[in-house]
């Protein structure tokens, strides 16, 4: 009842601040937590555990993405992208996994399940590794969702960039998002691992023992992958995205003016850049990708286009210089 | 700026060069640990023996002897031979392979294996991270780090308050203005948009934790359970624990905000000193909305998939898990639900604030 009110809360807030937006997060909250149940009903079915996080994962992903991006190429970017960072992962996982030792309940969980059989016949070495990977999904959309915006909203103003200038200025966004992504998981994990902590601190734990210890291995190592997650992002989102978007523009040079194999992705003329805000701008539809930082600024002077009528000159030096990662 | 970006670097590899020395130093340093320390030097299986459970599902169990050599201590290069018995589920213990640290226990008559050594894998894992960070890591990720370290060591200041009795929901208030105010000093300075995000990150965690508050507490914890939090021995204060946890899980993601919406609106305002109030609103909005929904993602799934293994045990036992979810996911829904409201709140209490006082800067 209390989660329930709390969740018709969380959903008016939503609402009231961002409308549309808000939907969409409703929505794609939503369905998260179905695949987080789909997840448990298939293990109870005896799928193996390992396998069935991937599918669920990539499906996460499949949903996700087009809630949270606008536009076709930003979506590709951002999917293929996703799912080489969650194959990398899962190698790892497999790769570092056995030899810590965290499949099994800590020892503090054991009032929890002292009278319960535990032969259910489900491996959880594997289960754990789902979890793992269920885990970080959501830092790795985030991630990587954030940059592929930015090089896609970089290409609508400056769409002649080489695949180097692209790699390097989405790697750059990419490394001012890593920061927050730190804070965030770094809270977020702190708040959980408390009544851990003052366990270990009430029982007179020394850090060194406490380390070796399953939970604080298990909350420690899960909280490594995911900033692993979003660290191994930047570099595979970026390379894809440049590469994908390079060959794009190449695509256009070459068959310019006449091509429209992009459609409605290349409305833009290469000397875009200080041109005229495209009609989605004007409408107020203001492709507003998911980005922070520095492509948030971007999109700021790109978004800004709108007021732009009002103040050309000012709109258009702020177009030029929003993208001072795009060295021109 | 080149100068800069080699700092950071060097920042960064330094700290995954002494894991390494860490790591290389390790394998001899069984000498760090007073708990007697040994490596498993062979190990043999029996044949495992089908044993289906209480759900009829089959599972294995085997049991295993093993000798490991002790390495440390005055009895160091001992040998002893220990037994296992490990299932095929695991749910509550662990296969030994051949090359594990263990960590025994010695009374007078018996010696006991009490766990493993994992330092090895964590450090790993962790010089990974630095190496991965010193790649592709920038100012700001430096920043994250140091904030992070400082907190960590306010945070260990909280544990060893809470030894004493000092009460924890008051420590923990006391603490998350410090947690708010560190990150954003470091990110920009003492400027005017530090102003603006410190107050509207502290505002919207107020607002959200006080919203939660009230909507748990008047429907009197039904579907919470937040005395399942606990370990056995702590059970006199699992409310304020539940509450102090309840504090601090959004904020780093209401910082996060905060933090953006309040540098952009700057960004702008340097740019077109011009800009007006309502401009800068709608601005300030659509950044925080672009950041919503992946960021509600994150902390949905960080906090949530960690129940799975619970419930897959609850289930397999006939506990009919929907029923009794409250026992199993309840505070942890409660933690994402108000950190997620505190993320939505952010955006119209930090597009605010920096309205308010940046406008006011740019006026003058």
């Amino acid at each position: 009842m209390s989660l329930l009110l709390l969740a018709a809360a969380l959903f008016l807030l939503l609402l009231a601040v961002g409308r549309g937006k808000g939907l969409r997060t409703m929505a794609a909250l939503s369905s998260n937590a179905l695949f987080l149940v789909l997840f448990i009903f298939l293990c109870l079915k005896n799928v193996l555990p390992l396998p069935a996080s991937l599918v669920i994962a990539v499906l996460i992903t499949a949903v996700n993405i087009p809630l949270n991006c606008k536009r076709g190429r930003q979506r590709l970017i951002a999917f293929i992208s996703v799912l080489s960072v969650l194959l990398l992962l899962a190698v790892l996982l497999f790769w570092l996994m056995p030899g810590t030792h965290i499949r099994s309940f800590p020892k503090q969980d054991y009032p929890g399940i002292a009278g319960m059989d535990l032969l259910i016949g489900i491996d959880f070495i594997a289960v754990v590794m789902g979890v793992v990977l269920l885990s970080l999904i959501g830092t790795v959309l985030d991630t990587s969702v954030a940059i592929a915006s930015f090089m896609a909203e970089s290409d609508r103003y400056q769409p002649s960039q080489t695949f180097s200038q692209r790699f390097r200025s989405a790697m750059s966004v990419g490394g001012d998002i890593l920061g927050t992504t730190i804070n965030t998981l770094f809270y977020a994990f702190l708040g959980g691992g408390l009544s851990m902590a003052l366990w270990y601190t009430w029982n007179g734990w020394t850090f060194g023992q406490a380390m070796n210890d399953t939970l604080l291995a298990r909350e420690l190592f899960l909280l490594l992958f995911c900033i692993l997650g979003s660290v191994f992002c930047i570099p595979l989102t970026s390379a894809f995205g440049a590469l994908y978007l390079s060959r794009g523009s190449r695509l256009r040079e070459e068959a310019a003016p006449m091509d429209q194999d992009g459609g409605a992705h290349f409305t833009g003329h290469p000397d875009r850049p200080h041109g005229k805000p495209s009609p989605c701008e004007r409408s107020g539809h203001v492709p507003s990708g998911e980005c922070r930082n520095r492509i948030r600024k971007h999109r700021l002077c790109a978004g800004s286009g709108e007021h732009g009528r009002h103040q050309p000159s000012a709109g258009q030096q702020r177009r030029g210089s929003g993208t001072p990662s795009c060295p021109s | 700026m080149a100068a800069r970006t080699i700092l950071i670097r060097l920042f960064f590899l330094c700290l995954p060069a002494l894991a390494v020395f860490l790591l290389l130093g390790l394998p001899q340093s069984a000498a760090l640990y007073s708990a007697p320390l040994a490596i498993v030097e062979s190990v043999q299986n029996d044949k495992a023996v089908l044993t289906p459970g209480f759900s009829g599902e089959d599972d294995y169990s085997a049991h295993q002897t093993f000798i490991a050599r002790r390495t440390n201590g005055e009895r160091k290069g001992e040998k002893i031979a220990l037994e296992n018995t490990f299932t095929s589920s695991g749910v509550f213990d662990e296969k030994i392979e051949e090359g594990d640290q263990i960590f025994l226990s010695d009374d007078s008559s018996s010696v006991r294996m009490t766990g493993f050594r994992r330092d090895r894998s964590l450090i790993t894992l962790f010089v990974l991270v630095l190496s991965a960070l010193a790649a592709f890591g920038k100012k700001h990720s430096v920043m994250a780090f140091i904030s992070v370290s400082v907190n960590l060591v306010f945070f260990f200041l909280i544990l060893k308050g809470a030894l004493r009795e000092i009460d924890l929901m008051l420590m923990m208030a006391a603490a998350v203005l410090l947690f708010a105010a560190i990150p954003p000093v470091l990110f920009m300075g003492f400027r005017k948009k530090t102003a603006a995000a410190l107050a509207s990150t502290i505002s919207s965690l107020v607002l959200s934790f006080g919203l939660a508050a009230l909507i748990i507490l008047l429907s009197g914890y039904d579907g919470i359970a937040p005395e399942c939090i606990n370990y056995s021995e702590l059970q006199t204060s699992a409310l304020s624990i539940f509450w102090a946890q309840l504090m601090i899980s959004g904020l780093g993601a209401e910082m996060d905000v905060c933090v953006s919406i309040s540098s952009s609106l700057q960004e702008l305002i340097d740019q077109n000193p011009a800009i007006t109030r309502k401009d800068l609103g709608r601005s300030g909005r659509r950044i925080g909305l672009d950041i919503m929904g992946t960021m509600v993602n994150v902390l949905f799934f960080t906090t949530i998939a960690s129940a799975i293994p619970w419930i897959l045990l609850v289930a397999r036992n006939g506990i009919d898990w929907l029923h009794f979810y409250s026992l199993y996911v309840g505070v942890d829904a409660a933690r994402f639900i108000t950190a997620a409201m505190g993320i939505v709140l952010a955006i119209p209490i930090s597009t605010g604030f920096s309205v308010r006082i940046l406008a006011k800067e740019s006026a003058r």
